[in-house]
């Protein structure tokens, strides 16, 4: 079946989450008069965005290894590969936004004002996963440790970044500890797109792309010293 | 400069190794510069240039550093000092394959293959046409190429790196592996190629490849650059390295295989020696020479009984021939601590030409194992050539051949 399944499996999974999770869980997410189907739309506005960041950054850390069958033969700048790997997620990424923007539709529920800010979001949240991940990539050549142990973070973070949950059962004492999750911060904005209807807060963002700048400086400075040791190493 | 097709200069290849993981990740966070590692040089100081249309033939030992050597070249390992120009364009065939994506079928390897970037759609049709020709994998062109068998990604391989004429083609070892037929398909399109003015960089165990089509060999042995020249000459001083001895000398120190060794060392063997009574002058042992090997040897303890044994070994490690001081009623009384003694086997070298080795023994009676002093495998290798006469078989036995009857 191929290429359909990047379509049913987002199907599969709004329905799951419109058909149970909104009416088994009842979560308050914080809407005035909330109806059981947006708990759902939450649901999966925050995994289809998590997702994304998820597949992103694993394959990324292992993108020295994973494309070492082409490279140790055919003499190609490495890089380029850094390039194809996030073009792939792209492109498996897109199928389930395209469904899940239907679904929107077809529930009347697609925020027409703000959709368009969900672009430039995507694009910080891209170049930050990446401006991260590359740096792990590195230092994965040489421990491949590092691989696993960011896979188990990564399940940790999941449930430390409201996501299933609201950020309304964490008690708001707590809630300075969440700037420090990066990943939040573009969440919390999808979700003020697409749930709440609310107007972006930008200012993370920018600081987040700052950080990403410095990120991917250093990891061009790295790659650009280590280069030789990351062939002969892989 | 400008007909040098390709210049290497004092290429060296080392690899850092760091003690674990985290000081190797350490050395990430500061940016390369620890420097608590270990070195290990793989090739040394390698320089040549080759014009146009100009090959190149690569020998050494398993090890020596051939294949890094080549990585270089083709761009897919970095060097860590010395540099390379190359003024052409480059295809290799590396260990049997050119970065194959295993998901893919041949067919769409070949349509995808790098090689082919700069091309037209229609060129790349063409050529694709001439590959699936050439390589005769028939309906396995359209299986993924994990299934394929190593010859059968060698096939696709050779044929993929071919169909464009480079201006250097670099192949590794890659025609061992195809079968008998497949090889000389490979080879007429070698000499093809060369005729139209490629220039081949081959690394191959196989004498003839490189006497065939190379106008200069280099010879690396322990990573370094042993010799570069004539590749007749060059392929004479590699036979002379795995047989085990260089042309000037015979002595023992010159072996490279690890002698396996036992005993209890009262006698033992200082010095093993092969001289040619039949010319002097000439250090190479041809079918039907005389040679002489002469044992010397010191006892350490008095001994009233020793027996000395020489064994000569095929290259499959078959006894071709042995005796002993024993059998060849030959008393050598007793012997006091501390004295010195030579026992030359003297004989008519009707061996087939193939290299052969040396085992000794040192015991006390008749059968070695009753009181061994010393017993060592393949203390020296030496070898034999043809000359003139040709006959297959481990034995000269000097047929003459008549018609008897009409």
């Amino acid at each position: 079946m191929g290429g359909l399944w990047s379509i049913i499996h987002p199907i599969i999974m709004i329905t799951i989450y419109t058909l149970i999770f909104s009416h088994v869980m009842k979560i308050k997410i914080g809407l005035p008069d909330q109806e059981p189907i947006d708990y759902s739309i939450y649901l999966c506005t925050g995994i289809i965005f998590w997702n994304l960041f998820s597949e992103l950054s694993t394959t990324t850390i292992n993108i020295f290894y994973h494309y070492s069958s082409i490279y140790k033969k055919i003499p190609i700048p490495i890089p380029v590969f850094l390039v194809i790997n996030t073009i792939n997620s792209i492109i498996s990424f897109l199928p389930i936004f395209i469904i899940f923007t239907a679904y929107l539709l077809l529930l009347n529920k697609f925020p027409a004002s703000g959709f368009i800010f969900i672009i430039p979001l995507l694009i910080f949240q891209i170049f930050f996963t990446i401006s991260f991940a590359s740096i792990l990539a590195v230092l994965n050549v040489f421990n491949r440790d590092i691989y696993h142990f960011y896979s188990v973070f990564l399940s940790l973070l999941f449930w430390l970044t409201p996501i299933v949950y609201s950020i309304n059962i964490i008690p708001s004492k707590y809630h300075y500890l969440l700037a420090l999750n990066p990943i939040y911060s573009f969440i919390e904005n999808y979700h003020k797109i697409i749930v709440f209807n609310d107007s972006i807060d930008f200012h993370k963002i920018i600081f987040i792309f700052f950080i990403s700048l410095i990120l991917i400086t250093i990891f061009i400075f790295l790659f650009k010293r280590l280069k030789t040791e990351i062939l002969d190493n892989v | 400069m400008s007909n040098n097709l390709l210049i290497v200069k004092n290429l060296t290849k080392s690899y850092k190794k760091f003690n674990n993981k985290f000081l190797a990740m350490l050395n990430v966070l500061f940016f390369n510069s620890l420097k608590n590692y270990q070195q290990h040089t793989v090739i040394e100081n390698i320089s040549f240039s080759l014009k146009k249309g100009e090959s190149l033939g690569i020998v050494g030992l398993n090890g020596a550093g051939k294949s890094t050597l080549l990585k270089i070249i083709s761009g897919v390992t970095l060097p860590t000092s010395g540099h390379f120009i190359s003024n052409g364009t480059i295809s290799a065939i590396l260990e049997l394959g050119i970065g194959f994506n295993e998901e893919f079928t041949g067919r769409e390897n070949v349509y995808a293959a790098p090689l082919f970037q700069n091309l037209s759609k229609k060129q790349i049709h063409k050529l694709s046409y001439e590959i699936f020709e050439f390589s005769e994998l028939g309906k396995y062109i359209d299986e993924k190429v994990k299934v394929y068998s190593s010859g059968m990604r060698m096939r696709l391989a050779f044929s993929l790196a071919t169909s464009v004429s480079p201006d250097i083609l670099i192949i590794d070892e890659a025609l061992s592996v195809g079968d008998a037929y497949f090889q000389h398909k490979c080879l007429e399109r070698i000499r093809d190629l060369k005729e139209k003015g490629t220039s081949l960089i081959i690394v191959s165990h196989d004498k003839q490849v490189i006497l065939n089509f190379c106008d200069k060999a280099i010879l690396i042995d322990k990573s370094k650059q042993k010799m570069i020249g004539n590749p007749i000459k060059v392929l004479d001083t590699y036979n002379a390295l795995i047989s085990g001895y260089a042309p000037e000398s015979f002595s023992k120190n010159d072996f490279i295989t690890k002698k396996i060794q036992s005993g209890s060392k009262k006698a033992k063997v200082t010095n093993l020696s092969i001289i040619n009574l039949s010319s002097i002058k000439d250090k190479k042992i041809y079918v039907g020479d005389y040679i002489k090997i002469v044992i010397e040897l010191k006892v350490d303890e008095i001994i009233d009984d020793l027996v000395v044994g020489l064994m000569i070994r095929d290259k499959y490690g078959n006894p071709i021939y042995g005796t002993n001081t024993f059998h060849q009623n030959i008393k050598l009384g007793k012997l006091k601590k501390n004295s010195n003694i030579n026992i030359s086997f003297s004989f008519k070298a009707n061996l087939g030409p193939m290299t052969y080795s040396i085992t000794t023994g040192l015991h006390s009676t008749d059968g070695h194992l009753a009181g061994n002093y010393e017993w060592t495998d393949s203390l020296l290798y030496f070898k034999v050539e043809e000359k003139g006469n040709f006959f297959i078989g481990s034995n000269f036995l000097d047929a003459k051949v008549n018609i008897d009857d009409k």
